[in-house]
């Protein structure tokens, strides 16, 4: 039996529309996922899953409180290529809009932000880790995204 | 464990429960053999919409609210846009409500699959997910559910232009009209969907789960069945004015959570498809009656895992109204309708497909002063945790171990389906004695 590829799906702060579009995406491609990828970290489709290393991880979202960050520096350190998954994760927007607010809009979610001890700032994930692909688009490319599976399949995969 | 004495004195712990948009853990507290509480804890980081969306012009900003959510975007658009247009006083086309219609349908046809096939069935099929299923006989009811759910997406592309943050609806209407070249293909799409949700209906029917509980159930209904449209009403024999549903609806803090809770005068409530089954199934296609008649006996129920089959039902519903407008009605390339004046308050309910999905909006020469949204998920919160906690009574009771209780629990709130990923799995599961 081939090896098959190991990878992990991961959200942050975002409203996961990503991770919809792959619902979708899987429309189409569901048999070809099943047969060439072990999904070792996927929260959102699956009931067991490890803290292993990975070959590929994809991260949606922005990075918005330290546990986060923490995480996805857990993510990086287990896995070979990290590829950052929509808006939020390639330029922290929309999520980061708190980052532009006016004096009084920060003045008047301080409370908030300390409370749930949120950071300071909104942050893509290239603020805080390498990111070694960006699929961009808020939801993602689909067919960008397809092109990022299939490279990593070509990376990866049994030659 | 050695079966009941050790659940004298617990702390059920659920960290990762996956998503409520983004995150959700479970609490439940055990002394001596009685729940003390059990908590849904959503410490998701708040992303401060109701402050983004302030001074935006109105036109702009139902395209901002659709990122609220991934999975519900297209509810947050219409109702976002419903409420601006209740407070300049537009009214749209019959066409634009046609394409709206469309629009919810389509949404629902992708999205009540997506929670029944891939995170309801893997538990039916004791799997961990839907990547397990891997048999002949199991592939087959993957590949049927897939085409199910595809058949709502391209429904959704084709009336909106996208399913995911809908490029193509707008304040008074639409930019583009469905191309009547794609009918049919799409019809027939929809049709094979049918034939197969037909066929997997009986899964959720013949579903021994069982978890009765006593609540109020919320809905808006009508006929159409469109959740866009209709009354609001409360199985207490309550029908609430759209305007006035804040002032029935109270909003609560829990500081475990990031999220705000609601009580409806003072009490727990349930939204979305049992509470509209419940409430208003004879608004629904005469086909769907005629189809799921048995099915149907079961409303109204108080079985929780019956949203399930309520939501198989909606698919199907959503299916023979989207099939009845496509073969009746030409849509023509028609500008959306301009708003005659810049200020307002305006008030609007959809139903999303979890339930209630709220909006109260201010505008002040045409810019947004302020809004105002009740989720499905908070209204659903404060039921969800007596839920767990007489659950957890129930099973403790009778002896029932850890591993048992834990997953029931994921069941339960699972069968809420807060939302996409709220309702899926747990990546940990801690118990603490």
């Amino acid at each position: 039996m081939a090896k098959k590829i190991r990878i992990g799906w991961f959200s942050f702060s975002c409203c996961e529309d990503n991770t919809v579009l792959f619902a979708e995406i899987l429309n189409d491609h569901f048999f070809m996922v099943q047969e060439k990828f072990d999904i070792i970290n996927a929260k959102v489709l699956q009931n067991v899953n490890k803290w292993e290393e990975m070959d590929v991880a994809f991260v949606e979202g922005a990075i918005a409180n330290p546990h986060d960050e923490e995480t996805l520096k857990k993510i990086r350190g287990l896995s070979k290529t990290v590829v950052a998954i929509g808006s939020c994760a390639c330029t922290g927007m929309p999520s980061a809009h708190r980052n532009n607010f006016d004096e009084n809009t920060q003045h008047e979610i301080r409370f908030l932000k300390d409370k749930f001890n949120l950071l300071d700032k909104v942050h893509p994930l290239k603020d805080i880790v390498k990111v070694d692909m960006e699929v961009p688009g808020c939801p993602m490319d689909e067919n960008k995204f397809l092109e990022a599976l299939t490279a990593v399949i070509k990376m990866y995969g049994d030659q | 464990m050695h079966g009941g004495n050790d659940s004298e004195n617990l702390e059920l712990g659920l960290e990762g429960l996956s998503k409520v948009e983004g995150h959700a853990d479970l609490e439940v507290k055990v002394t001596k053999g009685k729940v003390e509480y059990a908590k849904l804890k959503i410490p998701e980081s708040k992303r401060f919409y109701t402050q983004a969306v302030r001074g935006k012009p109105m036109q702009a900003i139902a395209q901002l609210v659709s990122r609220i959510c991934g999975t519900c975007s297209m509810s947050h658009i219409f109702a976002c846009t419903k409420s601006i247009e209740d407070a300049v006083g537009l009214v749209p086309s019959e066409q634009t409500m046609k394409q709206r219609r469309l629009s919810m349908w389509a949404h629902l046809i992708r999205d009540h699959p997506l929670h029944l096939y891939f995170f309801v069935l893997p538990d039916m099929f004791n799997k961990g997910s839907v990547f397990e299923f891997t048999s002949t006989e199991e592939k087959k009811i993957i590949a049927t559910a897939l085409e199910i759910k595809a058949a709502g997406n391209n429904l959704s592309k084709m009336v909106a232009g996208r399913s995911i943050h809908a490029p193509w609806p707008v304040l008074g209407g639409f930019t583009q009209v469905p191309d009547k070249a794609k009918y049919p293909d799409i019809i027939h799409q929809l049709e094979h969907a049918r034939e197969h949700s037909l066929e997997l209906l009986d899964v959720f029917y013949d579903c021994s789960w069982k978890f009765e509980h006593k609540t109020t159930y919320v809905g808006m209904v009508g006929p159409n069945f469109d959740y866009l449209s209709g009354d609001l009403l409360s199985s207490d024999g309550l029908k609430i004015p759209e305007q006035h549903f804040g002032q029935y609806a109270q909003r609560i803090w829990h500081d475990y959570s990031t999220a705000s809770a609601f009580l409806l005068q003072g009490k727990d409530y349930m939204v979305g498809s049992m509470a509209r089954l419940n409430l208003g199934k004879k608004f629904l296609h005469r086909q769907t009656q005629k189809d799921c008649a048995k099915q149907l006996g079961k409303f109204p129920s108080k079985n929780i895992y019956d949203n399930n089959l309520a939501q198989a039902i909606e698919t199907i519903d959503s299916i023979n109204q989207s099939i009845d407008v496509l073969q009746s009605y030409d849509f023509k390339p028609e500008a959306p309708v301009q708003p005659t004046r810049k200020d307002g308050a305006g008030f609007a309910v959809v139903e999303a497909p979890r339930g209630v999905l709220y909006y109260n909006v201010n505008i002040r020469d045409g810019k947004v002063q302020n809004i105002n949204l009740a989720i499905p998920t908070g209204q659903n919160q404060v039921r969800i945790e007596k839920d767990l906690a007489e659950q957890v009574q129930q099973q403790i009771d009778v002896g029932k171990e850890k591993d048992y209780i834990v997953h029931e629990m994921e069941k339960l709130v699972r069968a809420y389906d807060p939302c996409m990923s709220c309702a899926t799995h747990f990546l940990k599961v801690k118990w603490k004695k």
